[in-house]
């Protein structure tokens, strides 16, 4: 079985919602249920969320409107 | 190419654009999933990492259209480049997705111009609602638009252009980072400065410096909360927005009736008011 990924926690997060319960009542249990473990889990242990959120968004690709 | 009772057979091209919505994959529809995994290929616009890999998953044969993005390039020629990327696959006779994120009709210039294209050249184009920022924006802060009615503009834009403010409406200001940057060129919030301070002056001659607006940004994660600022408006020129933050200005509340048009209506005041708060025994 591959090993489970940040990536994959978050895309589940965000469409399982029996899965997001469990992890607002216990975080690094429910991270470390579903199979993350080192580096990912830290993330997780460490809640920053503005980490996180860098490492994936890159927003300077965010649309822009040009008719002005 | 096929071939059909001896005769070479070019299969007709298509364009769907879809929205994969702000969040990395939940607010993605049934049916945009269902676009994605049958194209022959789909371009992706999605500013995160996880949205994209979850597109490719759905559908190996993605391609970020990232690589038209460049630091002192003007985003007019980068969605003028992507329309032609879009355009010219579906000429190939490519049935093509192209998934931007949120809602691919709003703040998107190339969608709307490959499918007015591909309509033009009598193929098949069509668009298909995402949730925008705007939705998230609804939800997070519980701000109904039919309240006060809504203004809703980008910052630039307003700036440059001879816009009313309606005070009674609600006001979602896009784009603030970017407030009054003309170029099209940067990919940072470092140049919002004065854009901001002029919209602050301009805001000031409608409301009272104290009052208190909202710097939002949706989450794009599911472990994030929206950000949600609260700031007075004699602060907002200080502010340090980013890219995608958001101005909210709640409204000063209902203008008065006119009692011109109820009458004409055959109403009076009081008759409306009644009406619109009956008394339940």
């Amino acid at each position: 079985m591959a090993k489970k990924t940040i990536v994959d926690f978050l895309v589940e997060l965000d469409s399982n919602s029996k899965l997001m319960d469990a992890y607002k009542k216990d975080p690094v249990g429910t991270a470390e249920k579903y199979g993350l473990s080192g580096e990912d889990l830290q993330l997780i242990k460490d809640q920053d969320w503005d980490e996180v959120a860098k490492r994936f968004d890159d927003t300077s690709k965010a649309t822009r409107v040009i008719s002005y | 190419m096929t071939l059909i009772q001896g005769q070479e057979h070019t299969p007709k091209g298509s364009l769907v654009v879809v929205g994969t919505g702000i969040s990395v994959a939940g607010q993605m529809t049934i049916a945009t999933k269902s676009h994605i995994e049958n194209a022959d290929i789909v371009y992706m616009g999605i500013m995160n990492k996880i949205g994209e890999h979850v597109v490719t998953n759905i559908n190996p044969n993605s391609v970020s259209l990232d690589d038209l993005y460049q630091e002192g390039k003007s985003r007019a020629v980068t969605y003028a480049q992507m329309a032609d990327r879009i355009v010219q696959s579906v000429v190939e006779g490519k049935k093509v997705c192209v998934a931007f994120y949120g809602h691919p009709g709003v703040f998107v210039t190339p969608s709307h111009e490959a499918i007015r294209r591909v309509r033009e050249l009598g193929l098949d184009a069509q668009m298909l609602p995402g949730v925008s920022a705007e939705d998230c924006l609804i939800a997070d802060l519980g701000i109904d638009p039919s309240r006060f009615g809504c203004q809703s503009y980008e910052a630039t834009q307003f700036l440059f252009r001879d816009y009313r403010i309606d005070p009674h409406m609600t006001q979602i200001i896009w784009q603030i980072g970017l407030a009054g940057e003309a170029t099209l060129s940067v990919l940072d919030a470092n140049h919002s400065e004065s854009g901001l301070a002029m919209l602050a002056d301009i805001l000031a001659e409608h409301y009272p410096e104290d009052h208190e607006l909202i710097i939002y940004e949706a989450a794009t994660l599911p472990l994030c909360e929206p950000k949600i600022q609260k700031v007075l408006l004699r602060e907002l020129q200080f502010a340090k927005p980013t890219l995608i933050s958001t101005l909210v200005v709640p409204s000063l509340g209902m203008p008065a009736y006119r009692q011109d048009r109820l009458a004409k209506l055959g109403l009076t005041e009081q008759q409306v008011i009644n009406f619109r708060s009956p008394k339940v025994n």
